[in-house]
């Protein structure tokens, strides 16, 4: 089991959608917001799927910058 | 509540997320609260050379919790690791007393008797066996000060280079690979370059681990303008490889070759920079062992053979990679490429950075913003205290060198000693200094700040070195035991980070100043007052007593630092503008700064972007001038350097490539990140990463116990069947006291810059 962290910026003003988005991603959860940046954290079974969720979540319309932060291993 | 630890590892993941936005998280019911800091004080994190800026809080004479500086170039960003710094200091098996071995146990003993026996050992030795008897090993980790004062009492004042540091291990080939290709030192760029470039050319270096922060403004840069392009040339697919538009996998050692054929692809389809080859760079070559100057055309002869599909049969790597790689380095508007180990830690290391060098001199892609060849850092003052300020056996502060006349004849009239006091032949380097003590040439050995005892190349012979009726072993260090204090005939309890105050100097020439926070735990104390002290009354033991009170007059650290600034004044590096006041209140200086209005400077060798040495060095040039390199007319080197192996390739009786690294969550030997329960608990064992399809070959399953083989030992770990490894290769983390892992690996070094080649042994694998 993989666990990485993630702060996930929004574009202005999508805060709320971009949150209930991720909400409803398998293996999310969301710690908290500041400045429209959620603090995510990703459950995943391995690194392709961190892999995964990085790129994808990077080409969502509502998110403006994604940074991977911290990664460790169940 | 009792957290589970799947719970408590969400909740760091979460935290080091939150502490890079600079935002407070809860805690978590079952942990206990955090204290609130009284007052915060400005330092830098403990750990890596990338030298993030963080504030201190401490509260009630303790530092209770760590943040991100968010007026440094780290912008406030730390790493997980950072954000845990204050659990390092508050270990249970912090040093307290000094300590005496007495047939085969430690007994406590008072500071002034551990002092008058490491006295009069070196004192004695002096006497009867010569000043080459004695020795010191330091550190990158050391502050400037302390690495200054121990290189001026060794080199000027006792006469004799046994001085050495462990920076030797981990990034000598850089250092060398700057000089030759350059004629002096460091970095011309430095982080700032990350927000102009629109290529990165990552080798050897899995920055996503070993230099996260840095690693996610890459991301972030790339994340916010989606033409720009990542290379990520590693054996292993890495996070940073996984990041990557394009990942160069390849057989260890054999880099040479690919980054020969991306010269080549830049020669044949006509993409390198004529005009800039021209203005800036000379070729050459060896001839008879000796540097000899050649034509352009001599050089394309060379590079003539190192096709693409050479490349390929050499190193694996798809030959369409190496044209890709070459196309987008070279047309790129502004490339900048990062390496670390992977190409330091090799017995070719000097060429492969020169080869790198190569690439960006052949384009242009230099000196200007995000144009740049940078080299990242092992440790927090590696630069500073041992490149820059001379700790090593072969150098003399800033820039000069033992072997050069004038250089020695300079520092001599700087410090004051009669000429011909400084010895014109470099001393032994790192591993040399410790095959001396095992064999009994050098006499008495002081170690501090560093753990060689588990980080040494072939270790388990330098262990048994380490051990000796014959020898003293002198170690200094905030943590008893270790893996090389347990060998000690004498321990001292040393002060940690942030206990005392000194200087850093980080990757890209910014030095910064660390103040005094807290005080250091029972008897420990800061090094450089215990070194002065050690200077003074070993001088007096040699009747020189007299002398000392001239070399050694310092009460504080910025006593010393005043003399090192001056030690700067005249050479490529000047800092003479960086005084102590400025450090205090600056986030980190860049040098040159020359004058006390001096900002300081982020590209070096241009005068457009603001180096204000160029026309003191060379008053003709109009922009870009490499005038470290005087000898060459202020041009830089592009070096012809062949392919070469490694020393120790795979072959039938041992067929795997074993290279070793770091995790994110811990950093070097383990002696601090291992005491933060939270890393410890994320990360707590040393795993052998091996591919999917060579655990099938071997009928290894993931969890089962293997034995790794090299020429010099064994070992025997958990086996991690994953898909990170090429197929031919395994890979494990260094950090686990346990593990001693570098009882398998190779101490065959570089012949230039003498680090050995870590990350290459050839190993079997069986299972237990």
């Amino acid at each position: 089991m993989k666990i990485a962290s993630f702060v996930i910026e929004a574009i202005d003003s999508s805060g709320e959608e971009l949150k209930k988005f991720l909400s409803n991603i398998e293996g999310i959860s969301i710690y908290g917001e500041k400045d429209n940046s959620y603090v995510v954290v990703f459950e995943c079974e391995s690194l392709d799927n961190v892999e995964s969720f990085f790129k994808e979540i990077s080409k969502n319309e509502l998110v403006k910058a994604v940074l991977p932060v911290y990664i460790s291993e169940l | 509540m009792k957290l589970t630890r799947r719970e408590l590892l969400k909740y760091s993941a979460a935290m080091a997320a939150a502490s890079a936005i600079g935002m407070e998280l809860p805690l978590p019911k079952g942990l206990l609260a955090k204290e609130t800091a009284d007052k915060w004080v400005k330092s830098v994190c403990r750990y890596c050379g990338a030298g993030c800026g963080v504030y201190v809080g401490v509260s009630k004479g303790k530092v209770v919790a760590v943040k991100g500086d968010k007026d440094n170039w780290n912008k406030g960003f730390l790493c997980v690791k950072g954000y845990y710094l204050p659990q390092i200091l508050y270990a249970e098996d912090r040093a307290k007393y000094p300590l005496i071995k007495r047939k085969g146990k430690f007994e406590r003993i008072s500071w002034n008797e551990a002092m008058d026996i490491i006295v009069s050992k070196f004192a004695e030795s002096i006497k009867k066996n010569g000043v080459d008897s004695v020795a010191f090993y330091g550190s990158g980790q050391a502050y400037t000060e302390e690495s200054y004062f121990m290189n001026k009492l060794f080199k000027g004042g006792l006469g004799t280079n046994n001085i050495d540091g462990n920076p030797r291990l981990c990034m000598a080939s850089a250092a060398v690979g700057y000089v030759t290709s350059f004629g002096k030192d460091e970095p011309m760029g430095c982080y700032d370059d990350i927000y102009h470039a629109d290529c990165f050319f990552i080798i050897g270096s899995n920055m996503a681990e070993a230099h996260p922060v840095i690693f996610n403004f890459i991301n972030e840069r790339k994340k916010k303008n989606p033409g720009v392009k990542v290379i990520v040339a590693d054996p292993r697919k890495t996070l940073t490889a996984r990041i990557a538009d394009l990942h160069m996998s390849f057989v260890p050692g054999t880099d040479l070759a690919i980054l020969n054929a991306m010269a080549h692809v830049i020669i044949k389809e006509n993409l390198y920079n004529k005009y800039f080859v021209e203005q800036h760079v000379v070729f050459k070559t060896l001839k008879d062992d000796k540097p000899a100057k050649v034509s352009f055309e001599e050089y394309v002869k060379f590079i003539e053979e190192y096709t693409p599909e050479m490349a390929e049969v050499v190193s694996h790597c798809p030959k369409d990679h190496i044209i890709e790689a070459a196309r987008l380095f070279a047309k790129s508007k502004a490339t900048m490429s990062f390496w670390c180990m992977g190409l330091n830690q090799r017995t070719r290391g000097v060429w492969v950075n020169n080869l790198v060098h190569n690439l960006h001199l052949l384009t242009g892609q230099i000196c200007r913003p995000g144009a740049t060849p940078f080299s990242l850092t092992g440790q927090p003052n590696a630069c500073g205290g041992i490149r820059d300020a001379g700790l090593l056996s072969h150098l003399l502060p800033y820039g000069r060198l033992i072997i050069n006349e004038k250089d020695r004849e300079e520092m001599e009239n700087f410090w004051g000693v009669p000429k011909g006091r400084i010895n014109p032949k470099p001393g032994p380097t790192a591993v040399d200094i410790f095959r001396k003590f095992s064999k009994g040439e050098i006499k008495c050995l002081w170690v501090a700040c560093t753990n060689p005892g588990q980080s040494l190349p072939n270790l388990e012979v330098y262990r048994k070195g380490m051990v000796s009726e014959d020898t003293f072993l002198v170690v200094s260090e905030a943590y008893h035991p270790t893996r090389t204090s347990e060998l000690a005939d004498l321990v001292l309890p040393a002060a940690l980070w942030v206990e005392k105050d000194g200087t850093y100097g980080q990757s890209e020439r910014r030095y910064q100043y660390l103040e005094k926070a807290v005080n250091p735990p029972f008897e420990a104390r800061p090094d450089f007052e215990v070194f002065v002290e050690f200077g003074k009354k070993l001088f007096k033991a040699l009747g020189r007593e007299d002398e000392a009170k001239k070399l050694f007059n310092y009460k504080t650290t910025e006593d010393i630092w005043k003399e090192i600034m001056e030690a700067s004044r005249g050479t490529v590096y000047d800092f003479t503008g960086m005084t102590r006041e400025r450090l205090k209140k600056a986030h980190g200086i860049q040098w040159p700064c020359p004058d006390v209005s001096h900002p300081g400077t982020l590209r070096r060798y241009t005068v457009k972007y603001g180096d204000p040495l160029v026309k003191k060095f060379d008053p003709q040039a109009k922009d870009i001038s490499f005038y470290g390199n005087k000898a060459d007319g202020n041009k830089a080197v592009i070096w012809l350097r062949p392919y070469k192996g490694p020393a120790e390739p795979a072959d039938n009786e041992y067929p795997f490539v074993l290279t070793t690294g770091r995790q994110l969550e811990h950093w070097h030997t383990g002696t601090m990140t291992l005491k933060v329960t939270e890393l410890k608990r994320a990360a707590y064992k040393a795993q052998l990463e091996i591919s999917l399809k060579d655990a099938v070959k071997l009928g290894i399953k993931n969890k089962d116990m293997v034995r790794v083989i090299s020429r010099r030992g064994s070992i025997v770990l958990e086996a991690k069947v994953v898909d990170v490894p090429r197929e031919g290769v395994v890979y494990t983390v260094f950090h686990y006291p346990d593990k001693l892992i570098n009882i398998l690996t190779n101490d065959a070094y570089d012949a230039l810059s003498k680090q050995p080649e870590y990350k290459i042994a050839a190993v079997k694998i069986e299972k237990v």
